[in-house]
Order: structure tokens, then C-alpha cells, then sequence
């Protein structure tokens, strides 16, 4: 009943003519800059910060927060159409998605993201108006022991991700986890493998890693041999998901959603994993996993929900608690304090009207971005049909462009530069860059959280095995991986893999 | 013949900068003024930033640009405005942690944080507050120091990262107590606070205005703020100085800062559109939200005002340990 009644209020107020255009203008421009390679949310919300001082608090939050997930929805469209995956969400996207694109099924890839991120979101945004609160409450049963054993749990999950030599993927995560060394110790302070190089001690940036060795290292493999690229894009068949599609994707698009929509409350690091944990979980049930990576349209439709939903359920701590989950909501969390509103613990009760408008435009602002991109998706499929060396050099720019907009900084440039060169050379070596980035993004939360439940157990790391939650992950972990290690299992593995060579 | 020759590139020099530069600062601005800001969008001199952003294009009359350059406690964005013409149109928003606390932290250091700039304005200034989980009887400071000895064990202290202004303070308070605490490093003030709601940190030293919400709600209990005057934003909470506590006193500032040897008619110009933004009502109502003083000085007071304070962190920075290199 309360919640009915809550929900009225919200749709009152997000059905409001301006606040429908502020919804419609956030989606728009979060699609936009989704799509341009590099660009970020971040970027686009803190430059448009200055105009949501003038307008009311809810308008302001509603068009913010549309920037956001639409960003999420946009950033799947190059990883498909370029193999340029623009956050660490969309990476596992780009495994099926771009192999689709090749085959000439594009638009069937772009169709059933955008159906997948509406299924997802919808659900999460229920999801969020039923029970925010209590969940806000399991956010906080989340220490650094338990965050340590997810990240556990998770980089076992990436080995299962590679379709191809384990050794290879187990090599690539390797490198992932020392790359991810760099940069200044969160303990001590101390900087590491920083080379003296002010510009490195932060670390490397994601997005530098990502453009270089997916996009600048396909740039420079295409060029090897354009007339062969050309005849595989050559024959675009149906955008519509038929009746078997349709089959294939909807339990991918359940269990992401679940999957999606647990991960993201947790605000320390719990939504990036959303996809990739999709991702697995989709191969392992699959009765066909050597299509995996070979362009398998449930490798699209799980992640893609599960990042959404994960989009969606990350407000619930910054929205309950007050506490952002991503830069993105921490620019929020400005924009609303310089409105006068201190989003915390009190928010729901203290700011219902805008709780609850905001959680309302989610939906139908996922309503928009269905409107939005089903529709563009024809002119996507045809972006890719405009000769390679015209593409190329406008790919490049827009790489570099937002590469440059991270931190304003030429370094990170040419950094990405260097990535294009090492991911060519892996590309050569028959190493995939997808299990070399899961190593880099869940490296350093890793050890940052192992550190921070050592010191706080005053170094008995048996803090590990005696915390349920931790413990039973650790336990998932385990299994995973004995499954993967299992003689017979990896011997199948390798069968498959000889097959598609 | 080479005399001549070079006597003419001199008076050509000399007279195209006779041309140029007497221009320049009279007619200041006359293309966009660019702030800089030393942290990613959405922390508070992001904030104070675009805020300023909007009087201040009105009373230079030309567009004012904020970029962020973060990195390195924000020596990145500093250091290029170091290394920068002192024009007047490269700015910095100078705070606490670039010019007090992280170049001393780095060897060599890379730059002087008081000759290497010319200071213009100061704008508004933010105390920290000391905080308790509500699981700790603590109100007051002496009853903090009661409780963690009565515990007799290792107690552990947040901050949003090795060599912040709550880790400084975290280890003057356990120089100045002899307190069995220990620090412990997060990346930015979000996770720590987490980790505190959730008792896994006794206590913490952390920026107020985002944490008052959690204070009304319950879920963390102030016991002092690092303000010499109680804050507008949560006026029952005391001071340090109120508790017997002055040694941790911080109050962490955010200003306009330029290059060094900013020309006196374009300083002066510059500093006037600053004062001027800042009677600006909707700045000051934005600023309060944030749970920011306005505070203006004149300009040799700020220059003197930040003296102060980077001499002040000096020994409390190096006592800590805290390196970023």
C-alpha cells in the first residue's frame, strides 16, 4: 500500500512535462557520449554540472542519472560494431558481440543489448522501489574479507571467460594483475613501478588499457589485410531477434538481471563484476560453450542485462546510505549538495518527492532509451558498411580525444599508443586482452582489500575462512576452479579448441 | 654590421614587448581564464570550482573554463601551473593537500608551494571532524582517549588515503596521546566511511559537511570538529581548541592561485573579481550547502594565510611518514 502510494508520487513527479525533458535530454546525451569511444559520464556530468544549479534538485538528479545509465546502454554499441569496449562493463560484451558483427549479425547484437539493458533495467528499478532499504543494510555486512573472497570468486570466473589455451588466459591474468601493481600503495603510500613519472602514480588508467589493446591493436590488425574485413561485413541479415532468438536470450536476460542486480548494491567494487560473472555463468550452463567467443548471442544478452541492472541497483547506496559507489555518483552526491540536499541515510523520508521521482524516471527513462536505440540501430549497422580507411583514421581520433579527456594529459595518449603495440603483438601471439583486463581491473581492489583485512585482524588471515559470507565464497571459488582443472573437463576444453582453430 | 643587426632584433624586441605586455595587463582578460582544478569532478574545489565558475566569467566579462587534472595529491595540475605564464590566464584552485601537505611528501619536491605561486584570493575554508562508530561510548575527546586505553588492544583510525589531512591528523593525535592506534588507507573518503558505519574502524578523521547526514541519522557519532570556530553546519558539535586539542586544529582551504610574478595590475584586477564573486548571494547560499565558509581576505593576508599553514603541516607531514615517492 505505502508503496503504491509512493510510486504515485514518483510517476506524478517524473511525468512532470519538464521533467520528462530533462529524462529524455539526460538518455539522449548519456547514448551519445556512450558511443563516442573514451567519453565518459564523468566527463559529460561534470561539464553540465553548472546548469543543474538552476534547475530543481529532482530535475537536475533525474537528467544526471539518465546520463549515466544511458551511458551504459551506448557504451555496448562500439564494443559490438569496433570491438572498442569503453568501460570495464562493456569488455565481455565485445567477446560475442563484434564476433556477431562479423558474421554480418550486427544488428541482431545491438537489438538484443538494447532488448536486454530494457529487460534489466526495468526489473532493477522494481527491484529498487521495493526494497532499497533493507538492501542498503547488506551493503554495509560487506567488509574487506568478504570483498577480497568475491574478488577471488571473480578472477576464477575469468579463466573460465577465455575460449582459448587456459595457459595463454592464466598468462594474461598475470600480466593484468601487474599492471594493475602500478601506481601508489594504498597502505603505505609508496609509489610502485611508477618510473618516477608523476603521471603514473595513480596507476594506469582502464580506459588507456582498454582503447589500446582492443581498439588501436583491431585498428592495426585490420589494416593487415582490408579487403578481407570488407567481405565478412559485406551481408547484414535481420536486426529483429526471430522466435529462436528470442529462446536463446530470455534466460540469459533473467539471470543476468539477478546476477546484475545483486552485485551492483555492493558499492566497493560489486558492478563491475556484474558482467563478466554473467558471462561465465552463461558458458558453464550452456549445452554449447565452444560457441562462446565465436559470437553466441546469449554471451550479449546475459552481460548486457547484468551491467544494467547493475547501473541500476548501485544507486541504492548512494541513494540510502549517501555513499557513491563510482565517480559518477560521487559527482552526484556534489551536484545535490550544492542544491542543499545532503543525500544520507535520511533521504527517503526527508526528500520522498525526489527519492521516488528519481527511481520512477529510471523506468522511464529505460523506455526512452528502447524508443532511442531500436530505431538507430539501422544507422549503427550502416556506420560499419563506410570504407575502413575512412572509419579507421575518425576511430583513432575519437580513442585519442577520449583518452585525452581522463585527466587532461597527453601521457595517457601516448601510454595508449604503447597498449595498441603490446595488444598487437599478444594478437600475434594468439593471447586474448580480456582475461589480461579482469587481471587489471580486480587485481588491485584484490590485494587492496586482502591488506585492509589483514591489518584489521592484526594479520590472522585466517579472517578469510572464519567470516561465513567470505567463506562461502571462497568456497564457489574453489569448486569453479576444480571444475576447470578437472583432467577431463580441461581435455574437452582443448578438444573444442583445436576444433575452432 | 652584427651590432646593428642585433641591435635592431632588440629594439624590435623591446618594442613588441612594450606592445604587447602593458596590453595584456590592462586589458586583462582578453580571451577565457582557465581554472584548474588538482581533483576529479565531483569533490568539493570541483565543486567551489564550477560554482565560482558562473560570477566570475560575470565579472572578468570573458568565459572561465574549469579543467581537471588530477593525479599525484594534485601536484600534477599545480605543478603545471608553476611551470605556467603568469598571465592570469592559468589559474589554479589551490587547496590544503596540493600545497601543504603532498609536495612534501614527493622527493625532490617539485615545487615551492609559497614563491612558486602569486596567491590571489581566498575563498572558502573546510574543517575535518573527529568521528566515533555509535558502538563507542566516547562523546568527548578525553572520554575517546578513556575508551581506546580501556580497550587494551589496537584500535583502528580511517582516513581517505595515506597522507590526507585525516591521516596527518590521525598521527598527531597518537603523537600527542601515546594511544595504541593504528591508521588505516582507503581511496577517498566514500569506502572509509562505509567501513566505519559498519564498526570495522573505532573512529575517524574525515571532512564534516558529507558526513553530517550520517550524524543525524545516527549511524556515526562527532565528537570534535578541527575548526578554531564551531561550524555553521553543525554548530553543537565543539572544536579541538574547545576540547584541549589545538595541535589539531586544520583548517583546509580552498583559493585562487597563479603563477609566480602575476602582474600587479592583472593580480589586483583578478583579486577584485574574485571579492566580487563571492558577494554574489546564490555562491554563498551554494558554498553554505556545501558546508563551506566564504571567507575573504585581502591578498597579502592569504599570502601570509598560506604561509601559515604549509609551515604549520611541515613537522606533523613528515612525522607521519607519508610518501608518495
Amino acid at each position: 500500500m505505502d508503496v503504491l502510494a509512493n510510486l504515485a508520487l514518483g510517476f506524478q513527479t517524473a511525468m512532470s512535462l519538464s521533467n520528462l525533458f530533462y529524462c529524455l535530454v539526460g538518455v539522449f546525451l548519456g547514448t551519445a557520449v556512450g558511443v563516442l569511444p573514451g567519453i565518459g559520464p564523468i566527463a559529460t556530468i561534470a561539464m553540465l554540472l553548472p546548469i543543474t544549479f538552476g534547475l530543481p534538485p529532482v530535475s537536475a538528479l533525474i537528467m544526471l542519472s539518465g546520463i549515466y545509465y544511458g551511458a551504459q546502454y551506448g557504451g555496448s554499441t562500439t564494443a559490438i560494431l569496433i570491438n572498442l569496449p569503453g568501460e570495464s562493463s562493456s569488455v565481455v560484451t565485445a567477446l560475442d558481440g563484434y564476433k556477431m558483427a562479423r558474421q554480418g549479425r550486427a544488428g541482431l547484437a545491438l537489438a538484443t543489448a538494447a532488448i536486454g539493458s530494457f529487460i534489466a533495467g526495468s526489473a532493477a528499478t522494481v527491484l529498487v522501489a521495493l526494497f532499497a532499504p533493507p538492501l542498503a543494510e547488506l551493503a554495509l555486512r560487506f567488509g574487506p574479507a568478504e570483498y577480497f573472497s568475491l574478488m577471488v570468486l571473480g578472477l576464477v570466473a575469468s579463466i573460465v571467460l577465455a575460449s582459448g589455451s587456459l595457459l595463454h588466459a592464466l598468462a594474461m591474468v598475470v600480466v593484468g594483475l601487474t599492471l594493475g601493481l602500478v601506481g601508489t600503495d594504498v597502505n603505505s603510500g609508496v609509489a610502485r613501478y611508477s618510473m618516477g613519472l608523476p603521471q603514473l602514480a595513480d596507476g594506469i588508467g582502464f580506459v588507456v588499457i582498454a582503447m589500446g589493446m582492443f581498439g588501436l591493436a583491431e585498428i592495426i590488425a585490420n589494416l593487415e589485410d582490408e579487403s578481407q574485413r570488407s567481405a565478412i561485413i559485406k551481408s547484414v541479415t535481420g536486426l529483429m531477434p526471430s522466435r529462436e532468438d528470442w529462446k536463446r536470450i530470455l534466460g540469459p536476460i533473467a539471470r543476468g538481471t539477478v546476477l546484475g542486480s545483486a552485485l551492483g548494491i555492493l558499492p566497493g567494487g560489486g558492478a563491475l563484476l556484474a558482467s563478466f560473472a554473467s558471462y561465465s555463468v552463461e558458458k558453464k550452463l550452456s549445452k554449447t560453450p565452444e560457441q562462446f567467443g565465436n559470437g553466441a548471442i546469449e554471451g550479449v544478452a546475459g552481460p548486457e542485462s547484468a551491467n544494467n541492472a547493475g547501473a541500476q541497483t548501485s544507486f541504492i547506496p548512494m541513494l540510502t546510505l549517501g555513499i557513491p559507489a563510482n565517480p559518477v555518483m560521487a559527482l552526484m552526491i556534489g551536484a545535490l549538495m550544492i542544491q542543499g540536499i545532503q543525500p544520507g541515510p535520511g533521504i527517503i523520508t526527508e526528500q520522498a518527492t525526489l527519492f521516488w521521482g528519481v527511481v520512477v524516471s529510471m523506468w522511464i527513462g529505460n523506455v526512452f532509451l528502447l524508443i532511442l536505440n531500436l530505431p538507430l540501430i539501422g544507422l549503427w549497422v550502416r556506420m560499419i558498411a563506410v570504407p575502413y580507411h575512412l572509419l579507421f583514421p575518425a576511430i583513432m581520433v575519437f580513442c585519442a580525444i577520449g583518452v585525452f579527456s581522463l585527466s587532461n594529459t597527453t601521457f595517457d595518449v601516448y601510454l595508449m599508443a604503447l597498449f595498441g603495440l603490446l595488444g598487437y603483438v599478444f594478437r600475434k601471439l594468439g593471447c586474448e586482452p580480456t582475461p589480461l583486463l579482469l587481471g587489471f581491473v580486480l587485481g588491485p581492489p584484490m590485494e587492496e582489500f586482502l591488506r585492509r583485512a589483514l591489518v584489521l585482524s592484526e594479520g590472522q588471515a585466517s579472517v578469510l575462512v572464519t567470516e561465513p559470507l567470505s567463506a562461502g565464497l571462497l568456497a564457489v571459488a574453489a569448486v569453479l576452479l576444480a571444475t576447470v582443472l578437472l583432467p577431463s573437463i580441461r581435455k574437452k576444453r582443448e578438444e573444442t579448441f583445436v576444433a575452432e582453430d | 654590421m652584427k651590432t646593428k643587426l642585433l641591435l635592431a632584433y632588440g629594439i624590435f624586441a623591446v618594442a613588441t614587448a612594450l606592445m604587447t605586455a602593458p596590453s595584456m595587463a590592462q586589458d586583462y582578460p582578453t580571451k577565457a581564464v582557465r581554472i584548474l582544478v588538482t581533483f576529479p569532478p565531483g569533490g568539493s574545489s570541483d565543486v567551489v570550482a564550477r560554482a565560482l565558475s558562473v560570477p566570475l566569467q560575470k565579472a572578468l566579462g570573458q568565459p572561465v573554463v574549469v579543467d581537471n587534472k588530477p593525479g599525484a595529491g594534485g601536484t600534477i595540475a599545480a605543478g603545471e601551473i608553476n611551470r605556467a605564464a603568469p598571465d592570469g590566464y592559468n589559474l589554479l584552485m589551490s587547496n590544503t593537500t596540493p600545497i601543504s601537505l603532498a609536495p612534501f611528501m614527493l622527493s625532490p619536491q617539485p615545487y615551492d608551494s609559497i614563491k612558486g605561486f602569486t596567491h590571489v584570493a581566498l575563498v572558502a575554508t573546510v574543517p575535518d571532524v573527529v568521528m566515533v562508530h555509535p558502538s563507542v561510548t566516547a562523546k568527548t575527546m578525553p572520554e575517546l582517549i578513556e575508551w581506546i586505553k580501556a580497550q587494551n588492544k589496537k584500535v583502528f583510525f580511517g582516513s581517505g588515503g595515506v597522507g590526507s589531512i585525516g591521516h596527518i591528523l590521525g598521527e598527531t593525535f597518537k603523537k600527542e596521546t601515546g594511544l595504541n592506534i593504528e591508521h588505516v588507507g582507503y581511496k577517498g573518503s566514500a569506502p572509509m566511511i562505509t567501513d566505519l558505519m559498519a564498526g570495522r574502524l573505532s573512529f575517524s578523521f574525515d571532512t564534516l559537511p558529507q558526513n553530517v547526514p550520517h550524524m543525524k541519522a545516527e549511524k556515526l557519532r562527532p565528537i570534535a570538529v578541527t575548526s578554531r570556530t564551531r561550524s555553521h553546519v553543525a554548530p553543537d558539535i565543539p572544536t579541538v581548541v574547545e576540547a584541549g586539542f589545538p595541535a589539531l586544529v586544520s583548517e583546509n582551504f580552498i583559493g585562487v592561485s597563479a603563477p609566480a610574478g602575476l602582474p600587479p595590475a592583472v593580480l589586483a584586477k583578478l583579486h577584485a573579481a574574485i571579492q566580487q564573486s563571492m558577494d554574489d548571494p546564490t555562491f554563498v547560499t551554494r558554498l553554505n550547502d556545501l558546508g563551506l565558509t566564504v571567507r575573504k581576505m585581502s591578498q597579502p593576508a592569504f599570502v601570509d594565510f598560506v604561509q601559515k599553514q604549509v609551515e604549520g603541516w611541515v613537522e606533523p607531514v613528515k612525522a607521519s611518514g607519508a610518501k608518495l615517492n
